[in-house]
């Protein structure tokens, strides 16, 4: 990539977080009521009401207003909880770890299990394979994760009584308790995944496989191994990777749901808190930290995608 | 959430571009015929609309929040699908709670392919500065997850179903507007619609009579597999707590009270379960088949 | 000695539920070094057989019979055998189409040395030795650094020089070429042919060289066979077989080819209908529906492959012809035009393309090209893919807006400009029935209800051979190939146009079918005396159809005339190039021309064939040679053949 893509990707990534710190900052703004209320919650005393204004700086203009917020959420201050008292930031910070590694423990279960069912039922079009997973993959897609981990709860935990329904231990305590606490949520988490991920990728590798350069390497006496791990998962595979930003949004909604269902302490569990409990800095801040991971994922895969294709890579280039 | 496939091709040797059409009999009737399990789907599609729609006009269904009987009652005669943890019939309130599912979803994607369509077609016919605009925001858009911006926006804003429906519809403008643009844009350089230039066709009737009418089929069949998607999420707020607040029955709120009596009445797990797998199922099975029908057909 | 032998070899291609049945009862032999030629019209089964020749069997494939390889037979093999040992091993593989036939996302290096690798036991490091050898035994220039670069960073040329390396890295002893050159450009095709050839000899390799193109099979391949509707209807050794042929088949392909010698016809024998549907079996000789020689017996049955002249001769036709008997096509006198008037109805002058890519330089397609073309005449325009033509055809339609330069119309307005696709069933709106597809013009221009232009179109259908009856109601996705260009212009004549531009009209067809279309406009120009820019990269087509001929490189023309004048006399030594790599002239085909062009748009001084020309002299490389009047109608730019100090004082015409 030339100096002048990376200029322009980094000037389109500034927007976008312009535009996201507007968004987010505007949720307070826009919310009908008096947002000193709202914050403090129902039985607020008149005086307190008046300090969270003015520390709020409700009197002053909107775009003053949204100045201070922006800088203070860059100087790592989002406000303080008004329910535990605790920094915005130190609750995050507390949250995302178990968050991180649910997503990307079920994102790696997902693919280790798509890649091989998607090549193997793209081999043979109309097989058993095929069509187990075709059919088996549109039953998966068409299964809420909140439906599916509240089957999972109730065939693992309540009838099998094999693994908890709920909590999880930190590792550094309790290794195998929170390998076992983990396994549920991240079934839920990956059943969706795996299902979409498989659907592409056969649907890719079949268009590959197509290929007038599938038919050349078969005839220059390759193993199938090679053909379908060299020759067709590459290019398939590109099309997988483009397919990030969808399936991240998707899993981080999923882990919202998720932290719920089997009460684990992350940053969604922290925002549906937040949010019962009316606590809406930590709503806000969450937002804003949760979007932004988002963008810079997608940002990651846009360039893992063009650095993966040649073709775009050298266009950029050229 | 949705995708556009790539076209899969059965082929694997070299297919003639040009097939001996003299008297060759059309192909797989194409346009004819939904297949047995389209007609399935489109029939509980229709069933629980009707359902929905008579509500305790009909027989074994009454008012979704009275108490009737006893906690957790396993499926009997008065209740063909028993009662849940408080005693209300689980029959009527899975049928009322797709009053609220159905209407949001419907509303939700008219939203979306209203609002996805025309920035679609304008950025993707006009091209140049609008183009780029458009893209921009629907960066914006896209730059949140979209569980989270339904949360968040429902958090601030309040949980009407109009509210409901707005937000959860600008969730699916994005892919629409990039659909109908990459099709605007894919059929305006086809060479049918360059020759109607060449041949003096005025830019409206380009629009309007050649790029509306290949575009519109697409984002028809995108429209079902997002009413699915919407139908997921709205569902997934409803089981945070976060949708239409009780007592009107939601499907994902009769998921998540399931839960405290998993061990003695499944059912009040598995009947929500089940009508919301059916529904899902049956959108993305349809959406399927629009799919691969638009590819044959091209 | 025989390499490969093939009895009653059967195939079918399951397609939905039913069989079509590609290739029936084939017996063939190819002894070693021999070179033997397999063609035919679209679809009679040659990619088929060329498969099933080295034992594929994808899925949904049936072969029957027997292919013997050596001393094995290919058959009885699994696909894992036959990719362990016979394939990228015995037999090298030579794909139709060099863009698609390389992994886009691995490097060259990679892609030849994998097999090497697997079937001669050697590590990478020999293997990269030995693939950069095959790069330079195909004539690759720096091979070590193209063994680093992605398929997309080279030309379809290079890209085909990589494909022939890699099914000769392992020395095989037979080669199956589908279609090795149908993608290139004529003067890149000879190249390759050349260089098939040259391999081939040198390393006593033989080859089935699968191609449509007759002329070019007979001028390489020691034998031909002829296939038609799945079958062998024509086998004999090609020297002579153009006077020798018997079936009536092979005559027509041969006389519907348009060529460079010889006189040129009024009107080019076309052999009328389509080839039958494989379906069903026919019951008689398969090609008696389009056979003018056919009589009762031909259709109730089917022919064998039977010896006619001598033992080396074969051929499966009832009443095979005598030698040399016309089959189709009278001569006739060439009708009055109008451009023998020379009234110019379009004038191009000093015009200027450019192509805008956001945050790149522009791209200049045409620059400085002055034409005009005159009523009632068909102006061909030749030159290889890249080298502007369809820009300028466009820019005459309107289509484009020029950089620099000027478009004039002498006698009327831009709308009296219409355009042909080559692609003519993409340029049909497939929603639409054919009739309102043909109505589509009236419609735009508000004329007549909706009733009176359906019967107009009914009547332009009926007067570009259509029965609108028949077709009329159609959608145009069930068209063949001939019928949507025959629709195409007859919308175009809808909107009566004064003139017609016509981009590669017939590259997409069947050369039988591809003599009708020519035909229809030349019918056309006589009937509505409209003016036809007749683009095409198949000199001798254009040769056919043409009345002045103008030859395009890289943005310029660097030569126009008469057809006559700069196909059959060439000055510029572009033209001679390309006129000379065009096969079917008698002799060995040989490249003309070495390299590549290179890249278009490049924007150096001097002449633009410089880095290619074998006659450039050193103010080449220093100004632009201006087109300079040879006589009445020939104008050349070069500086070597017409120093333009001569020309001052020339006046143009
Ligand atoms: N995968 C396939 N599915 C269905 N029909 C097929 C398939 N491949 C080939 N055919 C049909 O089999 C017949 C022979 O095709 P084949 O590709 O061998 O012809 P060909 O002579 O190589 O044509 P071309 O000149 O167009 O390459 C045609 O009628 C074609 O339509
Ligand atoms: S057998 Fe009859 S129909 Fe067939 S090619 Fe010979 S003469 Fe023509
Ligand atoms: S001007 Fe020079 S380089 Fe150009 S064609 Fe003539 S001789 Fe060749
Ligand atoms: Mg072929």
């Amino acid at each position: 990539m030339t100096l002048a893509s990376v200029m322009r990707r980094a000037a389109r990534l500034l927007l976008v977080l312009g535009a996201i710190s507007i968004v987010t900052f505007g949720l307070l703004a826009v919310m009908p009521g008096d947002p000193a209320l709202a914050l403090l919650g129902p039985g607020a005393t008149d005086a307190a009401v008046a300090e969270v204004r003015a520390s709020l700086g409700l009197d002053r203009p909107l775009i003053v207003r949204y100045g201070d917020w922006l800088l203070s959420a860059l100087g790592g201050d989002l406000g303080t909880s008004y329910q535990t008292g605790q920094p915005v930031v130190t609750s995050l910070a507390d949250r995302f770890p178990l968050s991180i590694e649910l997503v990307l423990v079920s994102q790696i279960v997902a693919l280790a299990v798509a890649v091989p069912v998607g090549l193997w039922s793209a081999r043979r079009p109309g097989g058993i394979v095929d069509r187990i997973c075709s059919v088996g993959g549109l039953g998966l897609l068409s299964l809420p994760m909140f439906a599916l981990g509240s089957l999972l709860v109730y065939v693992f935990a309540v009838t099998l009584k094999w693994l908890p329904a709920t909590g999880i231990p930190s590792f550094g305590d309790d290794p195998l308790g929170h390998v076992q606490g983990l396994i549920l949520p991240v079934l839920s988490l990956a059943g969706w995944q795996f299902a979409m991920y498989a659907q592409i990728l056969r649907g890719e590798a079949r268009t590959v496989l197509a290929e007038d350069y599938i038919e050349t390497a078969v005839l220059k006496g390759l193993p199938t191994r090679a053909i379908l791990l060299r020759h067709t998962l590459k290019p398939a595979s590109l099309s997988l990777a483009s397919l990030v930003p969808i399936t991240t949004g998707e899993l981080i909604g999923g882990a919202v749901v998720v932290e719920t269902l089997y009460a684990l302490p992350g940053v969604g569990r922290l925002m549906v808190d937040a949010i019962a409990a009316r606590d809406l800095l930590v709503l806000q801040g969450a937002v804003l930290a949760v979007a932004v991971v988002f963008v810079m994922l997608n940002l990651f895969a846009d360039v893992v995608v063009r650095w993966l294709d040649p073709r775009i890579r050298s266009h950029h280039a050229g | 959430m949705p995708v556009e496939q790539g076209t899969p091709s059965a082929a694997t040797t070299v297919t003639s571009p040009d097939p001996a059409p003299a008297g060759t009999p059309a192909r797989r009737g194409a346009g004819r015929g939904l297949g047995p399990g389209a007609l399935v789907a489109l029939g509980w599609l229709a069933g629980l609309s009707v359902l929905a729609l008579l509500g305790d006009a009909l027989p074994f269904i009454g008012d979704p929040s009275r108490m009737t009987s006893l906690p957790y009652e396993p499926p009997s005669s008065a209740h063909p699908l028993g009662t849940d943890e408080i005693g209300r019939d689980v029959l009527s309130r899975v049928v009322y709670a797709a009053r609220v599912s159905l209407p949001i979803a419907a509303g939700a994607v008219a939203v979306a392919m209203l609002v996805g369509g025309i920035i679609g077609l304008l950025t993707g016919f006009l091209r140049g500065t609008v183009d780029e605009v458009g893209q921009w925001l629907l960066d914006v858009l896209v730059s949140f997850p979209p569980l989270i911006l339904a949360m968040a926006v429902t958090a601030f804003l309040g949980r009407s179903p109009v509210i409901l429906a707005v937000i959860l519809g600008l969730l699916f403008v994005p892919p629409a507007a990039r659909l109908v643009r990459t099709h605007t844009m894919a059929t305006s350089t086809r060479e049918y619609v360059v020759a109607a230039r060449v041949l003096g066709a005025s830019r409206i009737r380009i629009v309007f009579r050649e790029i509306v009418p290949a575009v519109v089929p697409h984002l028809l069949a995108y429209a079902v597999l997002a009413a699915s998607a919407v139908i997921v999420i709205e569902g997934a707020l409803s089981f945070l707590g976060l949708s239409i607040p009780p007592p009107t029955p939601t499907w994902g709120g009769m998921i998540t009270a399931a839960r405290d009596g998993l061990a003695e009445a499944p059912h009040v797990l598995l009947v929500p379960v089940a009508v919301l797998f059916a529904t899902v199922l049956a959108l993305n099975g349809l959406a399927d088949t629009l799919r691969s029908r638009l590819v044959e057909t091209r | 000695m025989t390499l490969l032998t093939l009895t009653g070899l059967n195939v079918s291609i399951a397609d939905g539920t039913d069989r079509i049945h590609a290739v029936r009862d084939v017996g063939m032999t190819i002894a070693r070094r021999e070179i033997v030629g397999l063609v035919g019209e679209s679809g009679c089964g040659k990619s088929t057989l060329s498969r099933a020749a080295v034992g594929l069997r994808p899925a949904g494939v049936t072969v029957s019979g027997s292919v013997r390889l050596d001393d094995t037979e290919l058959l009885d093999l699994d696909h894992r055998t036959l990719a362990a040992e016979v394939w990228g091993r015995k037999v090298g593989f030579i794909p139709q189409n060099p863009m698609g036939a390389l992994n886009p996302v691995l490097r060259i290096g990679h892609q030849l040395t994998e097999h090497m690798r697997r079937h001669l036991g050697i590590g990478a490091r020999e293997a990269r030795t030995r693939a950069a050898d095959a790069l330079a035994a195909t004539g690759i220039p720096a091979p070590v650094a193209a063994l680093d670069k992605f398929p997309h960073e080279l030309s379809g040329g290079m890209r085909q020089r990589v494909a022939i390396a890699m099914a000769l890295a392992c020395d095989p002893a037979l080669l199956i070429a589908d279609e090795p050159t149908t993608a290139l450009d004529v003067t890149i095709q000879a190249q390759i042919i050349d260089l098939l050839v040259t391999l081939c000899r040198d390393r006593d390799m033989a080859m089935l060289l699968v191609s449509h193109d007759l002329p070019l099979v007979l001028q390489v391949a020691d034998r031909v066979d002829v296939m038609y509707a799945g079958r062998v209807v024509e086998r004999a050794p090609s020297t002579g077989l153009a006077e020798r042929r018997a079936m009536p088949y092979t005559a027509a392909l041969l006389d519907s080819v348009p060529t460079l010698s010889g006189p040129q016809p009024v009107r080019l024998p076309a052999i009328g209908g389509t080839p039958p549907d494989l379906r069903a079996a026919p019951r008689g000789c398969a090609f008696a529906v389009r056979c003018g020689h056919a009589d009762a017996e031909c259709a109730t049955r089917e022919p064998t492959l039977q010896p006619v002249r001598g033992d080396d001769h074969l051929t499966a036709c009832l009443r095979p012809l005598e030698a040399k008997t016309p089959v189709i096509g009278e001569d006739e006198t060439a009708p009055e035009t109008a451009a023998d008037r020379a009234v110019p109805v379009l004038r191009a002058t000093d015009l200027v393309l450019e192509y805008r890519v956001p945050g790149r330089p522009s791209f200049r397609a045409v620059d400085g090209v002055s034409l005009e073309l005159h009523e009632g005449e068909i102006l061909g325009l030749v030159g290889e893919s890249g080298c502007g033509k369809s820009t300028l055809g466009r820019a005459l339609t309107g289509l484009i807006r020029p950089a620099a330069g000027t478009i004039e119309h002498p006698a009327g307005e831009t709308a009296d400009v219409q355009l042909i696709f080559q692609d003519a069933k993409g340029s049909l709106n497939p929603r639409r029935s054919i009739l309102d597809v043909v109505a589509e013009p009236l419609l735009y221009a508000g004329r007549g209800t909706t009733r009176e232009r359906r019967e107009e179109a009914a009547s332009l259908l009926a007067s570009v051979g259509l029965d609108p009856e028949v077709l009329g109601r159609r959608a145009p996705r069930r068209l063949s190939g001939g019928q949507a260009q025959r629709v195409a212009i007859a919308r175009a004549l809808a909107a009566k146009p004064r003139v017609l531009v016509c981009d590669e009209p017939v590259s997409a067809l069947d050369v039988s079918v591809q003599a009708q279309i020519i035909n229809l406009l030349m019918d056309v120009r006589t009937a509505t005396s409209v003016s036809i820019l007749f683009i095409a990269h198949d000199l001798a087509a254009v040769r056919a159809a043409s009345d002045r001929v103008a030859v395009m490189y890289l943005g310029v023309v660097c030569e126009i005339g008469s057809a006559e004048e700069v196909l059959g006399a060439p000055r510029h030594p572009y033209t001679k190039a390309l006129v000379a790599s065009v096969p079917g002239q008698g002799g060995r085909l040989r490249a003309s021309l070495s390299g590549e062009p290179p890249a278009p748009g490049d924007p150096s001084s001097g002449c633009r064939f410089q880095t290619r020309c074998p006659e450039a002299v050193p103010e080449c490389a220093i100004t632009r040679p201006p087109l300079v009047d040879l006589g009445p109608t020939q104008a050349v730019a070069c500086h070597v053949v017409a120093p333009s100090r001569q020309a001052t004082g020339v006046s143009p015409s």
